[in-house]
């Protein structure tokens, strides 16, 4: 590292003249003499009768440096501090200005133009709503505290308005619920809530706050507030605008209400902000503007407002710091377009899988994380404190440069493939990597010995086909040529891949129909490549074998799985193709259309899943007559149930239905996970009739066999019908409410959630039109999906784990980071004649490589979040 | 012993505080002028620094040696001035204007560019955030070695060393682009 000279050599002159600057000592002396003449003029330099101590004392000094009473060197003391101190300058400014405005007249200032009808309306109707719910509150409330709120300190004028009365507000003094809170111009003050949470509110700002059950509700009117959410255990922070809902628990954020539309930044921790029909969680870092027209401004400069900037500032600093540097800093490794190894496979090879070296990534990862660890003293306290323990950063840090190590000798890519021997099984897989540097062999060496303990296998080194014929069946045997290196676990397999190495070229992979499929894969760009040859890995099934796979698996051909990241995105596809067009339980997903059950489906979905299929009796036929024909029982069987339960399962319950299905987790987790299944059904009625059979049926054998029985009712309202289920061994999963609404059959385990889907389609508050969801869709050239599985897991099921937690696996588990950290997913799959295609934006369930990194890092380096009930961002802030 | 050195400094009488303004006000002062590049603004920092020097800040006087101390705090004033003077530049150049102008005198053509890449440093030291900007300037302007900035700031010289190596990666990679712009305003 170079610290002496800049890559340009105007900077280095630059920095040079700067310091050879001079300036004549006569100038300097004038500058010495007129300030000591200011400084002894005033006695400032002598000692100072009273000791100021802090922005009180200044602000004390300030009626009397205004009434021009203030003694020189005070005056210049308080001049000086004003200078530098945000809070004590804005108290000058307003007192000075005091003088002339009055505020609190109320008439003609900026409130009496304000409030428009309907906000007189809604400010009228808060009001009421406010007192109600205070009185109720004061008859039913814990104890006889009316206040959900206390001034802790307050900077110029602040107010209450409850009902026609306007009153000043002091410190200290106890905020009746349901009153609207006030701050006037060029006033702020710090607010306690009753659990905890701290508000400052901005001048010109208002709100009032509401409780139900374990949630409390900042309605703010107009105006900013920065919250320090308290940690709760139970229950949320909800902050309220005109336009926006903000769902929180133990996190520091603003809002700011405005004429356009609201904007929330998140200074630390996460949030969740509903508008209209989006919802979006939100980072440490991130913004969210409700109107188009109100363009992002940094965080910083959003929160610039407060008293405490400073300390929010730096905790913004940190975690966007760390985020930013991680996704800005580590990149995977370039997508590979060619690759020079696989043409070197043998000819049968049917399982092939490429990965990137991850060795830069990682090395980039651990760069970024040392160097933020020195540079923050919070993360580096964080970070020693971790390596006493002996369980985090130490055997992180010595982990990733294991793999880093291990990762440097070798080329771009990592290559995992197995070939079928000659009887048609799969041989052992090999793998197969190029040299970039000598030593390899030393270091496999030394880590196998480091490692060895009681390991029974021996390590082998071969540098040629002939030296490899001579090998034992077990060990670990390397192939180490100059320029490659191959491992496998078993000494023929070595030797068979290294005489494929040495050979003519003859019995080598290109030529093959499954090697064109791999180029073609390489030639859109590799990432992470997997590709299997299902017709060689099955063609040497038996008979039987063959006779026992379910209708129409007998004829895949490739299962190719990518997933790479292009533009900082990452995508992942697997195709499942088939050698014709495809029949059997594989023709079941139809081709892409429109999936109607998903409408009863919210955008606050945890997870959802829906499919369109063929005609389900057709279906359930085929999979019936292979099931007979490999079972010869399977019909006597099928007779005996649907004998019992007097209905044909073909014709009266299959037959009814249509083609699509849906399941989804929507809605409170409590007491019982808010299920969800729709069924298109074409004859509701034969339908509805088969189910009483069978619940009938199903209620005699119970009897006879002394056994709780079913109950069954139904209820008419609004021209439905519910039926109710009430099974008691499931309990507390007892209920199944479902309804038939517009050929859809909509089960859930309540009445209210039958009701709430029913609406939800009714108004359009669907997943599938959500912006969120919109935004995850793959680009592509289908306009509508065979099926999707789509998971917003953090925000559906963190809540359940955090309740459990706190019983059972303590908050924290390396599970519940895991999930707080995922990103919704959402897969879609698409069914075309001869191939079904699942794609996603994102890896798997959302964790890209720098995502892992992150959310380990997360975990690792703020312990403390949770002892502090911050749940702070562990994925990305993309 | 820095409490010894506030107990000092608050039991000194005014002569004695006389004495220490006399013999480290050009410290302070070159120091001031070397960062924000014009001599009104270092007169500003030579009375801040003073003044609070005898407010008795406890944070202040939480230093081992006086001379350090003054230096520290007289780029640090020294670069509030500056940042202050970008954040007024943001909202209202106009106001600034006339004062910059002022600030620079008539010179021969080289000379000038000379002037507005030195201003132009300052300025983007102003931007870096107040420890590096701090840590930029000692090193830069002030000629101290990593060392005595990490003794003088408190931290290690490793720290030192990677906060000045990403300002300069920042201040190189800004110069750039305002290089480039300026030399397309040139031709």
């Amino acid at each position: 590292m170079n610290s002496e000279h800049f890559d340009h050599p105007e900077l280095d002159k630059a920095t040079e003249r700067i310091r050879q600057e001079s300036i004549e000592p006569a100038a300097v002396e004038k500058a010495a003499q007129r300030v000591w003449s200011r400084i002894a003029a005033t006695g400032a330099h002598a000692p100072v009768a009273h000791t100021i101590h802090g922005c009180k004392d200044y602000q004390d000094l300030i009626p009397a440096y205004l009434a021009g009473s203030l003694t020189p060197a005070r005056k210049l003391l308080l001049e000086d501090h004003t200078h530098e101190c945000v809070s004590c300058r804005k108290v000058l400014e307003r007192m000075r200005k005091g003088k002339v405005v009055e505020f609190p007249g109320g008439g003609a200032s900026q409130w009496a133009v304000r409030p428009s009808f309907p906000w007189a309306m809604a400010a009228g109707l808060a009001i009421c709503m406010g007192l109600a719910s205070w009185m109720v509150y004061r008859l039913v409330g814990p104890g006889s505290v009316g206040s959900r709120a206390v001034v802790e300190a307050a900077e110029g004028v602040l107010y209450r308005v409850s009902g026609n009365a306007t009153q000043a507000l002091a410190q200290g003094q106890e905020l009746p619920a349901g009153d609207q809170i006030r701050s006037a111009k060029e006033s702020n003050a710090m607010i306690r809530l009753r659990d905890g949470s701290q508000v400052e509110l901005r001048e010109r700002s208002g709100f009032y706050v509401t409780e139900s059950g374990d949630d409390l509700t900042l309605h703010l009117q107009y105006g900013a507030v920065l919250i320090q959410a308290a940690k709760r255990r139970v229950g949320h922070l909800f902050v309220q605008t005109r336009d926006v809902k903000v769902a929180v628990t133990g996190t520091v954020f603003g809002v700011d209400a405005g004429s356009k539309g609201s904007r929330v930044s998140v200074v630390e921790g996460e949030v969740h902000v509903t508008h209209g029909e989006m919802e979006k969680v939100l980072h440490a870092g991130d913004q969210f503007a409700s109107a188009v027209t109100m363009t992002p401004v940094s965080v910083a400069q959003d929160i610039a407002w407060s008293r405490n900037r400073e300390e929010h500032l730096a905790l913004l600093r940190e975690f966007a710091k760390l985020n930013n540097t991680l996704a800005e800093e580590v990149h995977l490794p370039d997508l590979r377009y060619s690759s020079r190894l696989v043409d070197l496979l043998p000819a049968e090879t049917a399982l092939y899988a490429s990965i990137p070296n991850l060795s830069t990534a990682i090395g980039q990862a651990q760069e970024v994380i040392r160097r933020k660890v020195q540079e923050s003293p919070e993360l580096s306290r964080w970070w020693a404190e971790k390596a006493e323990g002996g369980n985090g950063s130490g055997r992180f840090d010595e982990m990733m440069t294991r793999l880093r190590s291990a990762n440097e000798y070798l080329g771009s890519e990592l290559i995992f493939t197995a070939a079928m021997d000659s009887s048609g099984r799969l041989q052992h897989p090999v793998f197969l990597a190029e040299l970039k540097r000598s030593g390899f062999r030393e270091f496999v060496q030394a880590e196998w010995t480091r490692t060895a303990g009681s390991r029974p296998q021996s390590l082998h080194f071969v540098n040629s086909a002939a030296e490899a014929a001579a090998l034992p069946r077990n060990g670990a045997f390397f192939l180490v040529r100059q320029d490659m290196v191959v491992f496998a676990p078993d000494g023929a397999t070595l030797a068979r891949t290294a005489a494929i190495l040495e050979g003519p070229g003859a019995g080598r992979f290109p030529g093959s129909p499954f090697y064109s499929r791999i180029q073609e894969a390489y030639r859109g760009g590799a990432g992470i490549l997997v590709a299997a040859d299902l017709e060689r890995i099955t063609a040497s099934q038996s008979a039987e074998t063959r006779r026992q796979t379910p209708p129409g698996m007998a004829n895949l051909k490739y299962l190719v799985v990518e997933s790479k990241e292009i533009a900082g995105r990452s995508n992942t596809a697997a195709v499942l193709s088939f050698r014709g067009p495809r029949t059997g339980i594989a023709s079941w997903l139809a081709v892409p259309a429109a999936i109607g059950s998903l409408e009863f489906v919210s955008p606050e979905a945890g997870f959802a899943a829906g499919f369109v299929v063929k005609e389900p009796k057709a279906a359930l036929e085929e999979l019936f007559t292979w099931a007979a024909a490999n079972n010869s029982g399977f019909t006597t069987q099928l007779a005996l149930v649907e004998g019992t339960l007097g209905v044909s399962i073909l014709n009266d319950l299959a037959g009814p239905l249509g083609g699509e299905f849906s399941v989804a987790l929507d809605g409170p987790a409590l007491p019982v996970p808010s299920w969800k299944v729709v069924a298109e059904v074409y004859d509701p009625g034969r339908l509805q009739q088969s189910l009483e059979k069978v619940i009938a049926a199903y209620n005699t054998m119970a009897v006879s066999n002394n056994k709780p029985t079913v109950t069954f009712s139904q209820e008419q309202a609004g021209g439905r019908t519910y039926y109710k289920l009430v099974v008691p061994q499931f309990a507390p999963w007892n209920e199944i409410d479902y309804v038939f609404v517009d050929g859809y059959l909509l089960a859930a385990p309540s009445r209210t959630l039958l009701d709430r889907a029913i609406q939800y389609r009714a108004t359009g508050y669907t997943l599938v039109r959500s912006q969120a969801f919109q935004a995850m869709l793959p680009a592509d050239r289908f306009a509508n999906f065979s099926g999707i599985v789509y998971q917003n897991l953090a925000t559906g099921i963190a809540p359940i784990l955090e309740t459990m937690g706190g019983s059972r696996a303590g908050a924290g588990t390396p599970m519940q980071t895991m999930i707080a950290g995922l990103k919704a997913t959402l897969f879609t799959v698409y069914g075309e004649e001869d191939k079904i295609t699942v794609a996603s934006q994102g890896g798997v369930f959302g964790l890209g490589f720098a995502n892992l990194i992150q959310l380990g890092l997360t975990d690792m380096l703020m312990p403390g979040r949770n002892r502090e009930g911050t749940r702070t961002p562990a994925a990305s802030s993309k | 012993m820095a409490t010894a050195i506030m107990e000092q400094v608050q039991q000194i009488s005014s002569e004695e505080m006389e004495k220490i303004f006399r013999e480290h006000h050009g410290l302070v002062f070159r120091a001031a002028y070397r960062v924000t590049g014009n001599a009104s603004d270092a007169e500003d920092v030579l009375q801040t620094v003073f003044l609070r020097l005898w407010r008795r800040d406890p944070e202040s006087l939480v230093v081992e040696r006086l001379p350090g101390y003054l230096h520290r705090a007289a780029v640090n004033a020294a670069l509030d001035v500056v940042q202050s003077r970008q954040e007024r530049g943001k909202m209202a150049l106009d106001d600034l204007a006339p004062k910059l102008l002022a600030d620079k005198m008539p010179t021969p053509e080289r000379e000038h560019a000379s002037t507005e890449i030195r201003d132009w440093l300052r300025r983007a030291v102003g931007r870096l955030s107040p420890q590096a900007a701090e840590i930029f300037a000692l090193r830069f302007f002030e000629g101290l070695d990593n060392p005595e900035i990490a003794e003088s700031v408190g931290t290690t010289t490793a720290s030192v060393a990677v906060t000045l190596s990403r300002s300069r990666e920042r201040i190189q990679k800004e110069f750039s682009s305002f290089w480039t712009k300026k030399a397309g305003r040139q031709s």
